[in-house]
């Protein structure tokens, strides 16, 4: 079976399945119903976005023991980084971390082992990860879809992540007073307004040069709906993506709103459940315990900067944890992932899904 | 010609309330024309008559030759067309002495007082005098009296009957540079910001760079001017650095900074950072010793019973792309308020009196 990982991968990077590209999507959507045809599943759609759950038993009752998570959406690349290369042991592609290899591996795991594992084994296929998840694993979790564990295959290096910083998306907008910009006396500059608050922001929250386990708030979007060169704009929008650690689940909101002047309007896009499964949990320790075995070396336990599907299954009592393969550059230029580390991957999930069955 | 002095406000009136009535703005391309039609109705048959049109604008010279002299000693110069307003102020009403509705300032009064003076005058002077009409000037002029320029347009002195002047002579005007900054920045997954470098905070340093370099003046000033008016990423992932930032800014400069206000700015850059000039327009200036505008000046103070005063125009009209070219010009119009504002454009109607005499007496004394 490993040796079909790589051709499977590589059909995946073929595919430019930008979330919300329905077109993309579905094509690769169609890849998996035709390695996957001979399992029952369930489709799903929210707000446009397709999604699937396919299981080794009769799809009536939506929870199960365990769950593999899977995206196939990947962020925006260029043209070139959809022609997938193998150079050096690495698989190069847009999506080779994160997280069409990994999905690779879940998909043909599950063919695999599906039928020959007696507890209830899911695999859960989605499209909008990467823009929050909401309609995807989020939207399949709201239609009663859980387990007692769940795998989401985020390229990980092949680190146990058992926790998370919390994403949490805040729109700021804020409204000025347009006028010539001839005469900017007769005007407010709403881009103005929204320089002061972003000064705050990055006062409180500076960006870190290097790693950092602290809250990290980063302004990835500051636009103004004004087209005209000699108009005083006046609307802005900037958008905060924020990172925040599990314990300040309660305090974030506050601590934001009081960096904010008045003129400007905070709206939570959304905020996410936090991420932080017990590393006591016996399948995250029957899962280290087959690395280990495999590896010759002791697994890690982290906390991941990013966050990923996993919260949606802790917010309604499914541990879960992020575990894929080794790779870098993911959402940058040059993104690939370990094809040696694939291999490890396939033998540990492949024998920690054997071995779940004693527990 | 047809009608006595003693009724010509009544005319202005008129004619002032039947080009309000039309939205002639850029949204409305057949309001152009219509109210072109409305002024080249009440001159036809009297004048030669040139029509241009550039890229769907409609344009009009009218002169008082009969030989096709492209060289005029005068170009009173009238838009027409006016930036965008409520369907009521397309309705024009006349309380407490003022006509109000979109275009009453900015100029379709003065572009009546500026028809009826050159139908009354034109044949009896003894210069070659045009009647410029154009339909562009409130998105930049280029198909209007620009494109007449091109098309070898030429005088000694232009009058354009802005609003905003109230009857000050506006004798310089600032320079215009629209500006982009490029930003460089490396994308990265938001979550390890520490891979990537965002342009956003690049930006906003250059913002409190400029913001520093050229306060917002509170009050109007004859100072240069910079205002942020577009901040713009390629960017549509939430959960992305992006890989790239701009800035917009509409830079309004007085004559003084001419030479070094591009340096300015660059100045104010962190290597890396690009300038990109999407348009600038020279600052118009014309000297106060210019005779006609000693003439004009004389003229309004014999009617107004005051000093006139020659002042500078924060914005750029018409008159820039006619001193570009080396022609002298000026702008000055009637007394009004509010043009480009939402609501409440009005001109003096006693002023639209005094405009017409000051017009034609100077224009006399030009003989």
């Amino acid at each position: 079976m490993f040796q079909k990982i790589v051709p499977l991968t590589k059909d995946f990077l073929s595919i430019p399945s930008i979330s919300g590209d329905r077109k993309e999507i579905d094509k690769i959507l169609a890849i998996v119903k035709r390695e996957l045809q001979e399992f029952p599943f369930l489709s799903f759609e929210s707000n446009g976005h397709p999604s699937l759950l396919y299981a080794n038993r009769n799809l009536e009752k939506k929870e199960f023991d365990i769950i593999l998570n899977a995206h196939l959406d990947i962020v925006h690349g260029k043209p070139e980084e959809f022609i997938p290369k193998e150079i050096d042991g690495k698989l190069y592609g847009r999506g080779a971390k994160d997280m069409k290899a990994a999905s690779a591996v879940m998909v043909l795991l599950f063919k695999e082992l599906a039928k020959t594992i007696p507890y209830s084994l899911a695999l859960q296929i989605v499209t909008d990860e990467e823009p929050g998840g909401l309609d995807g694993t989020g939207y399949q979790v709201k239609q009663g879809v859980k387990g007692k564990f769940a795998i989401c295959g985020e390229g990980t290096n092949l680190v146990i992540i058992h926790k998370a910083k919390t994403r949490m998306l805040v729109k700021l907008t804020t409204n000025g007073k347009t006028a010539h910009s001839a005469y900017p006396w007769k005007g407010e500059n709403a881009v103005m307004n929204m320089h002061k608050a972003i000064a705050n922001i990055f006062q409180a929250y500076p960006t870190p040069q290097e790693e950092s386990e602290e809250t990290i708030v980063t302004v990835t979007s500051f636009t103004t709906e004004n087209n005209t060169l000699n108009q005083i704009p006046d609307n802005c929008t900037a958008y905060l993506d924020i990172r925040f650690v599990p314990d300040e689940q309660d305090s974030i909101i506050p601590k934001i709103t009081s960096l904010l002047p008045e003129n400007i309007i905070m709206e939570i896009v959304f905020k996410f459940y936090s991420h932080d499964t017990n590393p006591e949990n016996i399948y995250l320790q029957l899962l280290q315990k087959e690395g280990e075995k495999l590896l010759g070396h002791s697994l890690k336990l982290g906390m991941a900067h990013g966050a990923s599907d996993a919260p949606f299954f802790t917010e309604v009592g499914c541990d879960a944890i992020e575990f894929g393969p080794t790779g870098n550059n993911h959402h940058g230029e040059g993104e690939w992932v370990d094809i040696q580390s694939l291999e490890d991957y396939y033998h540990i999930l492949k024998n920690f899904l054997l071995s779940a069955q004693d527990l | 010609m047809t009608y006595t002095e003693k009724h010509i406000l009544d005319h202005i009136l008129k004619l002032s309330k039947k080009f309000i009535s039309v939205s002639s703005t850029l949204a409305n391309p057949s309001g152009l024309q219509e109210v072109l039609n409305i002024a080249k109705k009440e001159l036809e048959g009297y004048f030669a008559m040139e029509e241009f049109e550039s890229n769907g604008i409609p344009s009009l010279l009218i002169h008082n030759t009969n030989k096709r002299t492209k060289h005029f000693k005068i170009v009173l110069n009238a838009h027409l067309d006016v930036v965008p307003g409520e369907k009521k102020q397309f309705k024009p009403f006349e309380k407490n002495g003022r006509l109000y509705g979109r275009g009453a300032y900015d100029m379709k009064a003065a572009s009546a007082v500026m028809i009826l003076v050159f139908k009354q005058l034109a044949k009896e002077l003894h210069y070659p005098i045009a009647l410029q009409l154009v339909t562009d000037e409130e998105i930049g002029g280029f198909d209007g009296a620009e494109y007449q320029l091109k098309k070898g347009l030429q005088t000694d002195f232009v009058i354009a009957g802005e609003g905003g002047s109230s009857f000050k002579i506006q004798h310089q005007a600032r320079g215009i540079a629209w500006i982009k900054i490029k930003i460089p920045g490396i994308a990265a997954h938001s979550a390890y910001p520490w891979l990537g470098k965002n342009p956003i905070l690049q930006m906003h340093e250059i913002v409190s760079a400029i913001k520093k370099a050229f306060p917002v003046p509170s009050d109007p000033t004859w100072k240069t001017t910079v205002t942020i008016v577009n901040v713009e990423t390629s960017n549509v992932a939430f959960n992305k650095v992006p890989a790239d930032c701009s800035i917009y800014a509409d830079i309004r400069y007085v004559p003084k900074d001419s030479d070094r206000i591009l340096d300015k700015i660059k100045a104010l850059l962190p290597e890396g950072v690009q300038l990109e000039v999407l348009q600038h327009t020279n600052p118009a200036y014309i000297p106060t010793s210019n005779k006609f505008v000693k003439i004009l000046k004389k003229n309004t103070e014999a009617v107004l019973g005051r000093e006139a005063l020659l002042t500078g125009a924060y914005a750029s009209a018409d008159i820039r792309h006619y001193t570009n070219l080396g022609f002298s010009g000026i702008e000055f119009g009637p007394i009004g308020a509010n043009h480009h504002s939402d609501d409440d454009e009005w001109v003096d109607i006693k002023s639209l009196e005094d405009y017409y005499h000051i017009l034609k007496n100077f224009l006399l004394a030009i003989n």
